[in-house]
């Protein structure tokens, strides 16, 4: 069987190209990602993110993937391990519903009740996400990042 | 037996009496060694003395020789300054003299340009000779003088010549001038490596010493210095951090008697206070805040200040004569001790130390933003501090207030008498009022329930019983019959009190449910209260952080004579 030079090659050109991105990543470091991570969020960042609320994105794995692709074009030059655990944000879906959460491990979207307690990850953002009057919350493994209407960003270490 | 020897009494006797003696005279030459030792303590002390004298003869001799020494030199090293830089002297002294004459003008021009280009050629090397030629050409209005004049000025020493220029500008009122030199020497500076005499400046500069800078070319320039020490590692994160800190110091505790049934029946109450003592702490902020920018500032001597910054300008000494001018102040200082040497060197470094202390410009615009008097400035310069300061504000403000909305329990517990009950905001009172009912009711149940009767109870009646029994057996014997009748009694006794403990635990109870309701329906009103509260006081961060966003640092700085700020751009 023939070689495949070509098609070979492509794929080659393909793999060197994640590993320059994965490389550029690599090269920020802590207060770089500190700082990076601080950066005010775009209004359509924010947007896509409330759609949360729309209802269907638990049916939907479209619409799922579409928030996480959401999330990786606002944070482009993010390693993806530096990437936020989940969001949480407060549910205007009404009554029983407190607030909704999207796993970004799970790649979930879930809406929670009162006293129905979220995974223990994202717990410690519920009353942030009740109280504060934030658009939503981001949950890292060491902080919450809560997201302002205007995309301004507020930090509380864990 | 035969070796046994007999010793008479006699003998004895005059052993005991010689061994006596001896004892005397053993106390004597003790007693004589410990005059001995007290005499040699004596010497030893007088020599001691004599040895210190000789010491301090010693010392005074050379502290005397030192003082000499120094007199000699200081002598010399004044001579040296006089032979080498005397020119340098006289061109300041000229300097300060040309201007004050210019200001009351009763000097001629032609007489000002002859002593300038006199001194001129006295001082190849020092950067105030072409200045001072500069200035001269500019009064007597020959501009190509001036310009030749300048570029050899800036040659020796453009920072300095630019802040003398600063500074005659703006004495002769040419403020497009004067800003166009402050922004050139601003530009020269190094914002991590800032020396005291910048600070002064930027104190006059925020104080409108300098005119309105409408262009904003100054601060834009003062901008740039906190751009770039914002690129450093954790620069920026520490100022957030500080002002974080310093803005929850404000946090104000508060009596646990405003909220009296949550502080006593709900575990959650440390936290509930917490974040009520921090939601109340914006108005305080706000009133630090708004403190800093309603004050009126400082009214300022705008000539006798500018005049102050050009007399240190031009008096303080050029880098050639600093060896010798360093000399000179140790040993004036040798002379002022008396010839102590250790503490001359002791107070000459601690003067260098301060003379040399430099700071970090944004470390320091962060210190006279908290605290202007411990710093020496002026209000004006807090304001434009605050307002440079404003992103690390807003950002440290909104972390510690993200901070204390996490905190902010998203349900309250309550526990009443054994009872524990969760409520949000109180508006499942009824439900809690019934699960309360409930639990009291049980509770009641549970204690009737373990009212029984008792061992005395089960004895005397079985007692009783047999020696009924017995009474009636033994031919109705009178003795068992009556011990029978008598514990009988005793049992009956014992189970009509059943129903009035069963009753007296049934009233008891009901007091305390009638407590529990009253307690809950008050911890109710209190967490209605407590929520509203919080979410008023939470609300007054927004209109803190708007305050602090809508600072502008060429908004605040005043403007040259009329002290009003200047608004523009």
């Amino acid at each position: 069987m023939p070689k495949p030079i070509i098609g070979n090659s492509l794929q080659q050109k393909t793999k060197l190209n994640l590993s320059l991105s994965s490389a550029l990543q690599q090269r920020m470091t802590p207060m770089q990602l500190e700082r990076r991570l601080r950066e005010d969020r775009s209004a359509g960042y924010i947007e896509k993110v409330k759609r949360l609320d729309a209802g269907d994105h638990a049916e939907n794995r479209h619409q799922t993937d579409a928030i996480i692709e959401a999330i990786r074009n606002e944070l482009p030059d993010v390693p993806l391990e530096n990437f936020p655990l989940g969001i949480v944000a407060r549910c205007y879906l009404g009554n029983p519903f407190e607030v909704h959460t999207l796993d970004l491990a799970g790649m979930i979207i879930k809406h929670y009740k009162d006293f129905e307690p979220l995974p223990p990850l994202l717990e410690k953002a519920r009353g942030l996400a009740l109280n504060g009057g934030y658009e939503f919350i981001e949950v890292y493994i060491d902080c919450m990042r809560a997201v302002k209407v205007n995309g301004c960003i507020s930090v509380v270490k864990i | 037996m035969s070796n046994e020897r007999v010793i008479s009494q006699a003998y004895v006797d005059s052993l005991a009496r010689n061994l006596d003696i001896l004892a005397g005279n053993v106390q004597y030459v003790a007693q004589q060694v410990v005059q001995t030792k007290q005499e040699i303590a004596a010497v030893n002390y007088n020599v001691e003395m004599l040895a210190a004298e000789f010491r301090e003869f010693v010392d005074s001799a050379n502290r005397q020789n030192v003082w000499q020494r120094a007199l000699t030199r200081i002598v010399e090293i004044r001579q040296q300054i006089e032979n080498d830089f005397g020119h340098h002297a006289e061109i300041r002294r000229h300097t300060t003299g040309i201007l004050q004459a210019t200001d009351i003008s009763i000097i001629r021009k032609e007489t000002i340009s002859k002593c300038t280009e006199e001194l001129m050629l006295a001082a190849p090397k020092y950067w105030l000779a072409p200045c001072l030629i500069a200035l001269a050409a500019w009064i007597a209005d020959n501009k190509e003088l001036a310009e030749k004049a300048l570029r050899e000025a800036l040659r020796r020493d453009d920072e300095k010549t630019s802040l003398l220029f600063a500074l005659i500008c703006r004495r002769a009122g040419r403020y497009n001038g004067c800003l166009a030199w402050l922004e050139r020497y601003f530009s020269m500076q190094d914002p991590s490596c800032m020396e005291d005499n910048v600070l002064v400046v930027l104190d006059a500069f925020s104080n409108g010493i300098f005119g309105p800078d409408s262009k904003g070319l100054c601060i834009e320039k003062i901008n740039s210095w906190i751009q770039e020490l914002s690129r450093r590692d954790g620069f920026t994160e520490e100022q957030k951090e500080r002002w974080a800190s310093v803005l929850e110091a404000k946090k104000e505790s508060m009596d646990n008697g405003e909220f009296t049934y949550l502080s006593q029946y709900s575990p959650t109450w440390p936290v509930l206070k917490d974040v009520l003592e921090m939601a109340r702490t914006h108005d305080k902020i706000n009133d630090f805040f708004a403190h800093i920018f309603n004050k009126d500032a400082a009214v300022y001597h705008i000539v006798d200040k500018i005049d102050e910054i050009l007399d240190a300008l031009v008096t303080n000494y050029d880098n050639e004569e600093l060896p010798l001018r360093a000399d000179e102040k140790k040993q004036q200082l040798i002379i002022e001790e008396q010839g102590n040497e250790s503490r001359a060197l002791a107070r000459l470094d601690a003067e260098k130390a301060a003379f040399k202390e430099k700071v970090d410009f944004t470390q320091q615009l962060t210190n006279v933003a908290m605290n202007p008097e411990m710093f020496g400035a002026s209000n004006a310069t807090q304001k434009l501090a605050v307002a440079m300061s404003k992103e690390w504000i807003a950002d440290g403000y909104g972390d510690i207030t993200a901070k204390t909305r996490s905190k902010v329990p998203v349900n309250i517990d309550l526990s009443i008498l054994e009872w524990q009950g969760t409520t949000k905001r109180g508006e499942n009172e009824a439900e809690m009022l019934g699960l309360l009912n409930q639990f009291i009711t049980d509770k009641i149940n549970q204690l009737v329930e373990s009212v029984k009767l008792e061992g005395n109870f089960w004895l005397s009646s079985i007692g009783g019983a047999i020696l009924l029994l017995l009474g009636l057996t033994l031919g109705f014997n009178t003795f068992f019959l009556l011990l029978g009748a008598g514990a009988g009694a005793f049992a009956y006794i014992q189970y009509k009190n059943l129903d009035q403990r069963k009753e007296k635990i049934r009233q008891d109870m009901e007091l305390k449910r009638e407590k529990a309701v009253n307690i809950l329906k008050a911890c109710v009103a209190e967490v209605i209260d407590y929520r509203r509260e919080y979410e008023e006081k939470d609300k007054d961060f927004e209109k803190v952080l708007e305050f602090i966003n809508s600072l502008s640092a060429l908004q605040y700085f005043k403007s040259r004579d009329t002290g009003a700020r200047d608004m523009a751009i």
